[in-house]
């Protein structure tokens, strides 16, 4: 069984000013029920105010991933996102705790032992017109894959039950890949999921881009074993 | 604050609508078995698995299931569906688009008067090394979306669609659609000017901080998506419109409903509620 975790933020009071968000919760609660209602088991649920940059920052940088999000094999993150052009992604908080975001330069995962997949449900999260490995190479330490989107993604009811959907299906031990570009992908909203996982090998990453469920027992790879990724996208 | 129209908003708009009411949605192992002879499977096997949201019927590699709430169907190839495929997929769209409606035609599932050619897409993968010396591209699919005509009227939202997936051996590997069907019509209603809806949508987007964009604002039916009841097929208008502000962009969509006499709303409560969090300390 695995276990998860989910932050989600909606509102942005001051001084982390965004514009409200109206579904974070939706998607994370979603893609927790959707989990747990297959049997596995929640860690944590931290929404707006409650949930802390620290938790998504690694230890040594000053963080506290090790106690949250690289405790869990499932983190599930859904707040406003971006990712600019010095391949820097940022997900925004709505407290300062102990900043208003958390950065892909400063996360670690997987060197915990634990955190395998990373969802971030936030716009530009894996932005295919910036380079996405130089992105979030130095995440990957034993992590397995991230679940983001490229472009925009929608905040709204009607595409909220995507976390849900995935979480059901990932938790059912489905293939991991087609379940998140099934359940995002909306060509109503034009919402563009991408899945990326890492491999010591070109046909490495590709297997397990293409085969990784939950159960299916694909060992941890120590960054510096990282020689391919392979990602997948529907538009 | 400006709001800047990346499409033509609509104009002119019917004086009035028909309003249909919609039959409920079947997911009886009967049903699912029976629909899968429209898919060429035999329906005579009783591998079935049901859950709170689906009802799935197995036979050999193929895989058929309906949505308990909206009676939304997905077939799919097990062994071909989204699989890694050994040559690219070099169809042109008129070759997919084909392949897709033969299918179609041929399962006599759906009411193929009532669709329209949408877009297709594509599902594509790449690989590279870390310095992106040794970067792969290709198509692994065509997914061919047909949307849903009503008395001539365009159906919107996340339902009233047909998507065909078709593998580089034009092959139909799987075909997902949320597609209700109107029983009779409950009523006809006035529909409210575009005017109004543009300005009830102006009015909600005023509250949005940053540079807000509108990518699609249409009219037509609303459909709801595969995991909502819907006992009514009633007209609205969608406005989706991105807000960029400083760094940061978001996306949303606003649905307003275009009937001055409406039967159900067009959203629904959070499905999942989050629990009141008591305040966490920080350290």
């Amino acid at each position: 069984m695995a276990s998860i975790g989910v932050e989600w933020i909606n509102n942005f009071p001051g001084p982390c000013t965004q514009n409200t968000l109206s579904y974070c919760d939706e998607t994370s609660q979603g893609f927790k029920n959707g989990m747990v209602s297959r049997g596995h088991t929640a860690k944590f649920d931290w929404g707006n105010q409650n949930a802390f940059e620290t938790d998504f920052r690694e230890t040594p940088l000053g963080g506290d991933d090790g106690n949250w999000v690289d405790s869990v094999d499932f983190a599930h993150f859904s707040s406003h996102g971006s990712t600019n052009a010095n391949n820097l992604f940022q997900g925004y908080f709505g407290g300062q705790n102990a900043s208003c975001t958390w950065r892909s330069d400063q996360a670690r995962y997987g060197n915990n032992f634990n955190l395998e997949y990373l969802i971030i449900d936030a716009c530009n999260s894996l932005e295919l017109t910036r380079n996405i490995i130089a992105v979030w190479h130095n995440t990957f330490q034993r992590l397995h894959m991230i679940f983001a989107f490229t472009d925009l993604v929608s905040d709204s009811w009607w595409t909220g039950g995507r976390g849900y959907n995935f979480g059901r299906r990932a938790g059912n031990n489905e293939k991991l890949t087609n379940a998140w570009l099934d359940e995002s992908y909306s060509f109503w909203a034009d919402d563009n999921p991408v899945a990326m996982a890492a491999g010591r090998s070109q046909a490495d990453a590709i297997n397990r881009r293409d085969n990784e469920r939950i159960n299916s027992n694909f060992d941890d790879i120590p960054n510096n074993e990282i020689a391919f990724y392979a990602w997948r996208w529907r538009s | 604050m400006a709001i800047k129209y990346a499409v033509e908003p609509p104009k002119e708009v019917p004086a009035s609508l028909n309003v249909y009411s919609l039959a409920p949605p079947q997911s009886t192992t009967k049903y699912v078995t029976s629909l899968s002879q429209r898919f060429g499977l035999t329906g005579k096997l009783r591998e079935v698995v049901t859950s709170k949201d689906w009802t799935s019927y197995f036979e050999g590699r193929y895989r058929v299931s309906v949505h308990r709430n909206s009676g939304a169907v997905w077939y799919v190839n097990r062994d071909k569906y989204s699989m890694e495929p050994e040559k690219d997929f070099s169809l042109k769209p008129q070759q997919s688009e084909k392949v897709a409606q033969a299918f179609l035609e041929r399962s006599q599932f759906l009411p193929t008067k009532e669709m329209r050619l949408h877009k297709i897409t594509h599902l594509r993968s790449a690989t590279s090394d870390l310095k992106g010396r040794d970067k792969v591209e290709r198509l692994i699919d065509a997914g061919v979306i047909y949307r849903r005509f009503v008395d001539e009227t365009p159906v919107q939202g996340p339902g009233g669609f047909a998507m065909v997936h078709i593998d580089p051996e034009a092959e139909v590997v799987g075909l997902r659609s949320v597609w209700r069907t109107a029983l009779q019509s409950a009523a006809k209603v006035k529909i409210m000017p575009a005017g109004a809806a543009i300005e009830t949508f102006e009015k909600l987007a005023s509250k949005v901080q940053g540079d807000v964009t509108v990518t699609a604002a249409n009219f037509g039916y609303f459909e709801q998506g595969d995991m909502d009841k819907q006992a009514y097929l009633e007209p609205a208008y969608v406005f989706i419109y991105t807000a960029q502000n400083g760094e940061v962009a978001h996306k949303s969509i606003e649905v307003i409903s275009a009937g001055l006499q409406t039967f159900a709303k067009l959203k629904g409560g959070k499905r999942f509620p989050a629990g009141a969090q008591t305040k966490r300390t920080a350290g």
